[in-house]
């Protein structure tokens, strides 16, 4: 019988000589926010502030950076204030009070926003979390407004796993409402707390934007800023 | 089936599973673990084991649920007197799918649990000489060579997010399953689980990266059986070194075979590797 050869191999090179290079899973977050005229004052500079607080809380966490997109919708006239952009670039732009509270239209547009966004990752082949759609509001919906059917998209899209819809309203907002649009139970703002929301939106969706497969992403508890209305 | 203790087969094999920082972090432990062999069957046929599980991360006992589905997997492909069907054996995986399930569901009720706290995916693939057939549930990938450039002909199955799989302690786990067949000798083969899918597969296409896996097999195909524990030591450098660290911060899972040198030395012994979770 012939020996084969035994070449054993000495210093072993075992390596990858490259690494796909896949575009980091996205995690879209639609903040509806209401800037009609009874935001105007010390409430629309509060929220302002909280958005810069949210660009400076996601510019301190790379990962969250990569993966993390903001999208605003603004009602005022519902109108996209900020199409879904990565959090690398977000500049918060500086809302100014206008109009009235067509909240309804405002969630209806943001939605198909969402939407939107989710064809085109998946036109991409990039993987994404489930988007977060926030309703920041102080007002009634106008009377005229489609927030009927806006209720019904929400509860439709929260049904399929399509969103996570959270309301929050602030001072006279009418919490009433929100909880007939909202299926999560709406959270009222302490006073103007707009930088402590923001803080724990942010902490949030560095949570949720790290998670691996199998992870069901449990929140902490709004604590410092909110109160449930039962 | 009875296997033959003597293995004389060509296929290298080497296979790791490490803990990812996320993980450590956490304070979790490694939840993946892996299983692979090379041996011949009673009636002399060479064959390739090679499987992974990948226990998940909301599962309390997700990691003890992944060495659970290798110690059934194994179990099961020894001891099944049908043999392994030249034609290829998409059923029998499928039976063994139901084996390992209804062992972590025994198990998950030995331990006052239910079998979700031990949810893994779960993927592999048998090779012999004239047929490869891969099954897999949940995410992760097998991706193998017959002759004609590598392949993948299972996709990752991954729910509508990013963060969702499907498990083998699924209810509807034997409905989902997915088996292929592929004709011819498998020379070069590869399973992973989800840590190592975003740095080996192109996701758009769900194409594997070419170059992620040529170094290894290069190196596999050259190797004797003797290399195989240097080569172990090295894939877990691999696995747990910065390249692979600041890419992903989950558990990873590398099991590679391909065929090698002729080596009578290998005869000698069975050639079964085992590296669990822990």
């Amino acid at each position: 019988m012939t020996m084969t050869t035994t070449t054993t191999i000495d210093q072993i090179p075992f390596d990858a000589a490259g690494f796909a290079d896949n575009p980091e899973p996205r995690c879209p977050c639609l903040l509806l926010l209401d800037v009609s005229k009874s935001m105007d004052g010390a409430p629309i500079d509060e929220l302002n502030a909280g958005l810069v607080s949210l660009r400076d809380e996601l510019q301190a966490d790379q990962l969250a950076l990569k993966r993390v997109e903001i999208g605003i919708v603004t009602f005022g006239p519902p109108k996209t204030e900020l199409p879904f952009e990565s959090a690398t670039v977000f500049t918060p732009p500086k809302l100014a009070a206008e109009g009235d509270t067509p909240m309804g239209a405002a969630i209806l547009h943001g939605l198909e926003m969402v939407r939107q966004r989710k064809d085109e990752y998946r036109a991409n082949g990039i993987s994404y979390y489930r988007p977060w759609v926030f309703l920041i509001t102080d007002g009634t919906p106008t009377t005229s407004d489609a927030w009927q059917a806006a209720a019904d998209a929400v509860r439709t899209g929260e049904d399929s796993k399509a969103f996570a819809f959270f309301a929050i309203g602030v001072s006279e907002a009418d919490m009433e409402k929100l909880k007939e649009v909202s299926v999560r139970e709406p959270l009222r703002l302490d006073g103007l707390k707009f930088r402590d929301l923001f803080k724990w939106l942010s902490a949030s969706l560095k949570t949720v934007s790290s998670s691996t497969p199998g992870t069901e992403v449990k929140l902490t508890a709004p604590t410092g800023w909110a109160t449930v209305c039962s | 089936m009875l296997l033959n203790p003597i293995n004389c087969t060509h296929w290298r094999i080497v296979g790791a599973s490490t803990i990812g920082s996320s993980h450590r972090a956490t304070g979790l432990p490694c939840q993946d673990s892996n299983w692979s062999m090379a041996c011949r069957t009673a009636d002399g046929r060479p064959v390739l084991f090679a499987f992974a599980a990948d226990g998940a991360g909301t599962a309390s006992q997700g990691g003890a649920g992944a060495e659970m589905a290798m110690e059934a997997t194994a179990e099961f492909l020894y001891t099944s007197p049908d043999g392994i069907p030249d034609e290829g054996a998409e059923a029998l995986l499928v039976e063994c799918a139901g084996y390992v399930a209804d062992r972590i569901r025994g198990g998950a009720t030995a331990a006052g649990l239910a079998p979700r706290d031990f949810a893994c995916t779960w993927l592999g693939v048998l090779a012999t000489e004239t047929v490869a057939t891969v099954v897999q549930i949940g995410d992760g990938g097998v991706v193998l060579d017959m002759g004609r450039g590598l392949e993948m002909p299972v996709k990752p199955m991954n729910g509508e997010y990013a963060n969702q799989t499907y498990f083998i302690t699924d209810d509807d786990a034997l409905e989902r399953v997915q088996t292929a067949n592929l004709p011819g000798r498998a020379e070069r083969v590869a399973v992973f689980t989800d840590g190592i899918q975003r740095i080996a597969v192109d996701l758009a296409t769900n194409l594997p990266h070419e170059p992620f896996f040529r170094g290894f097999f290069d190196v596999l195909s050259r190797a004797v059986v003797s290399d195989e524990d240097r080569l172990h030591d090295a894939l877990l450098g691999f696995l747990g070194g910065q390249a692979v660290e600041q890419r992903t911060d989950d558990d990873k899972t590398l099991v590679l075979a391909a065929l090698g040198v002729p080596d009578m030395i290998s005869c000698q012994t069975g050639d079964e590797r085992w590296s669990c979770a822990s």
